[in-house]
């Protein structure tokens, strides 16, 4: 163990307490997709000790273009058992929990109570919200990324008590205001640069150094290098479902009138 | 007084640029500002976004001051 984990063992921030938090820390990826295959490789490098993953798809040749952990051989195989695969390899310290399906309202807060720590690598605005929500009530920080063409956003949710989504983004967004990466397109790179920021996120949360992005929204555009950081704080009016059973028998998707985004 | 005002994303395509420089009088809601920008590009009508002001999430009602950078920032769903 000592060994591979040499050059975190050297960092003052990190060294043997810290690679021992690591260690110990269960982390649950919510989308194995262009965000969630950097994510996963680099939580599984740092040795992360439970890493769970979560959908409910299968690779694509389309998917190739930027979902790093696959390769042709996997076209057609569900992506959580041809990421676990590739992870286990990589690193046969961690333990993984396979999750092949879509996060819903039924399900997420039996499975997101589970891990310390949640990474938002989903690619539907309803499945944003939920997620929001469930952290919240069960006070768990959720490290949120998302991707636009050539631009990407990162931040963190409920990080102690800190401010989440529904403090950025108040109101679901209308249909032409979030297109779909199938109908858009998206920079193969992109889904890289927003994801490794997202696992950093993760990392800071678990050993406690530096500064975590909560309470702020990191944009980043790749055509010109520019980053622009945006400071939320809590929102006292919140239309969020407050409780457990809230959450349950809310209907995501039509609450973020999302049907267009299961439409695939 | 010239104020900057940034767009990202969707609202960066429909306006056709990354940002510009409007006029608006100190003491201006930043709503009255937002009305101004939806004259002049009323297809941002249909976008949703969030609004700062000098680098902080604001409602409508902030106002104004010496110093103003305003961004309209619209969530990103790709992942």
């Amino acid at each position: 163990m000592e060994e591979r984990y040499s050059r975190h063992y050297s960092l003052e921030e990190v060294g043997e307490i810290g690679q021992q938090k690591i260690g110990g820390a269960k982390v649950l990826v919510i989308g194995a997709g262009g965000l969630g295959c950097p994510v996963l490789q680099y939580l599984t490098s740092a040795g992360v000790g439970t890493i769970g993953v979560a959908d409910g798809d299968f690779v694509s040749l389309t998917n190739l273009q930027r979902q790093i952990l696959f390769d042709t051989t996997d076209i057609g195989e569900l992506k959580v058992k041809s990421a676990v695969a590739k992870l286990q390899r990589l690193n046969p310290e961690v333990t993984f929990n396979q999750i092949p399906k879509l996060i819903s309202s039924i399900n997420a807060v039996e499975i997101v109570s589970r891990y310390d720590v949640i990474v938002d690598c989903t690619d539907q605005i309803h499945i944003r919200y939920l997620l929001s929500d469930v952290c919240r009530v069960l006070l768990i920080p959720l490290v949120f990324g998302a991707i636009h063409k050539f631009e990407g956003q990162v931040s963190v949710f409920n990080y102690q008590e800190g401010p989440n989504y529904r403090d950025l983004f108040p109101n679901p967004p209308s249909p032409e205001s979030v297109p779909n990466c199938n109908d858009v397109g998206v920079l193969g790179v992109l889904p890289g640069i927003i994801g490794v920021a997202q696992a950093n996120e993760v990392l800071k949360i678990i050993v406690g150094y530096g500064e975590v992005l909560s309470g702020k929204l990191w944009m980043f555009n790749t055509k010109n290098n520019s980053s622009y950081v945006v400071s939320f704080t809590k929102s006292e009016k919140s239309a969020a479902p407050q409780t457990k059973e809230e959450i349950k028998n809310t209907n995501y998707i039509a609450y973020c009138n999302a049907e267009w985004a299961d439409i695939q | 007084m010239n104020i900057k005002v940034q767009f990202f994303g969707m609202v960066a395509e429909l306006v056709g640029m990354e940002s510009l420089q409007i006029e608006a009088f100190n003491g201006s809601l930043l709503r009255e500002v937002e009305t101004h920008l939806l004259q002049e590009y009323p297809s941002l009508g249909s976008l949703t976004y969030s609004m700062s002001l000098n680098k902080q999430i604001v409602s409508g009602d902030a106002s104004l001051g010496d110093y103003n950078e305003i961004a309209l920032l619209p969530p990103f769903s790709g992942g």
